[in-house]
Order: C-alpha cells, then structure tokens, then sequence
C-alpha cells in the first residue's frame, strides 16, 4: 500500500493538496467506506450491520484482488 | 370538544412523523448523516459523515474531477447526479471552485470516482434516513 501526498499553491495563490494513491490503497480505502455506508443502511440491528459490513469490505478487496489475479493469468 | 381533543392527540403523531420525513433527508443531503444525527441516531450519523466527508475530499485531494450541470454526454450528466448527491460538500465546492475541470492523470480518475461515490452512498443514507422517519426501520 503506497500513499504520497504534497502541498503547493495555485498560480491563483490557493493552497492545495495532492494525494497519490495506488490501484490497491484506493481500492481499500473505497471498500472500507462502502462498507461502513452499505452495513448502517442495509441492516437493521447492530449486529447485523456490524457483519454485513464486514461481509461487504471482505467482498470488495477480495474482488479487487481476484480480479487483479485473474487479469494476470490472462495477459500471461 | 372531547371529540375534537382525541382527534388532535391522534393526529398530533403523524404530523410530526411526516415533517421529519421531509426534514431527514432533506438535512441528510445538506449535512451527509446529519439525517440520522436529527432523528437521535447519533453513532450511524457520525460514521455516515465520516464516510461520506473523508471519501469527498480525498476525491478533491486526488485532483479528481468536479461535474457541473449540463445537457451534454450521458456520462457527464450521470457524474453530475452523483456528485450532487454530496449536496453541502458539493455546493461548498462549487462555490469554492475546487476539483479539478479535467482529469490531468491517471490517478485523477480515482478522484472523480470517489467523488460520485460519495454522493451515491449519500443518496442510500438519506433513503436509509427517510425510512427511519416513517418508522420502517428502527
């Protein structure tokens, strides 16, 4: 996982920042905020939000990566 | 007159269901988890915000792309409703004039994403946030 960030300012003189992150940083960070929004708003118990959103994040990253893998065997 | 006084009592709750089911979401779009943060949700509301807020402005931080309104291409039209669907953080932004008008590099593009995502997941809570008013979910 690689995140790099850097501050500059604008011709306009606004300050801004930049954040870089790679295919896998930005795939984990999308799927653990999913997941948060998916388990609150899909469950009705604590529990049950708590294990679907666990459900989703697992699904997400592993989806990223079995795709990433299979993307793989196929350029091969 | 005691008829009208239990006609009262009985209307009383479902008025004050059906305002908080027009001021939930609309305070939900405005405030992202503000909809559930009204309505006593506080922890659900405070994750939504977190959510939502941290996704947009990574979205901005990645020099990811703003939409505006337009009738042009479908996807740009799509981008636009995504992005609309952050409401405050999207008015902020406009007014602000931050986000990038194209995308300048490949990572850019994770920007744009997370940006139209954010006001997805927004939409759900604010759905989520209307059906917590009318009592479909507790």
């Amino acid at each position: 996982m690689r995140i790099t960030s850097r501050s500059e300012r604008s011709s306009k003189g606004q300050f801004y920042v930049t954040i870089t992150l790679n295919h896998f940083s930005a795939a984990a960070v999308f799927a653990l905020f999913a997941s948060i929004v998916f388990g609150i708003t899909h469950r009705d118990t604590t529990r049950d939000m708590v294990r679907y959103g666990l459900y989703c994040f697992v699904m997400f990253l592993g989806g990223a990566l079995v795709a990433g893998w299979a993307m793989w065997l196929l350029r091969r | 007159m005691a008829d009208s006084t239990t006609e009262k009592a009985k209307i009383a709750p479902a008025q004050t269901v059906s305002m908080m089911s027009v001021i939930a979401p609309a305070v939900g779009w405005l405030v992202p988890g503000a909809g559930h943060m009204i309505q006593k949700r506080w922890v659900r509301g405070a994750l939504i915000f977190i959510s939502v807020v941290t996704l947009f402005l990574l979205g901005l931080a990645m020099q990811g792309r703003i939409y505006k309104a337009n009738g042009g291409d479908i996807l740009d039209i799509l981008g636009f409703i995504g992005n609309v669907g952050a409401g405050g953080l999207y008015i902020v932004t406009l007014a602000m004039d931050w986000g990038a008008g194209a995308i300048q590099f490949a990572t850019a593009d994770y920007g744009t994403k997370f940006m139209i995502v954010a006001g997805l997941l927004n939409f759900i809570a604010i759905a989520d946030a209307y059906h917590i008013a009318i009592g479909k979910k507790q």
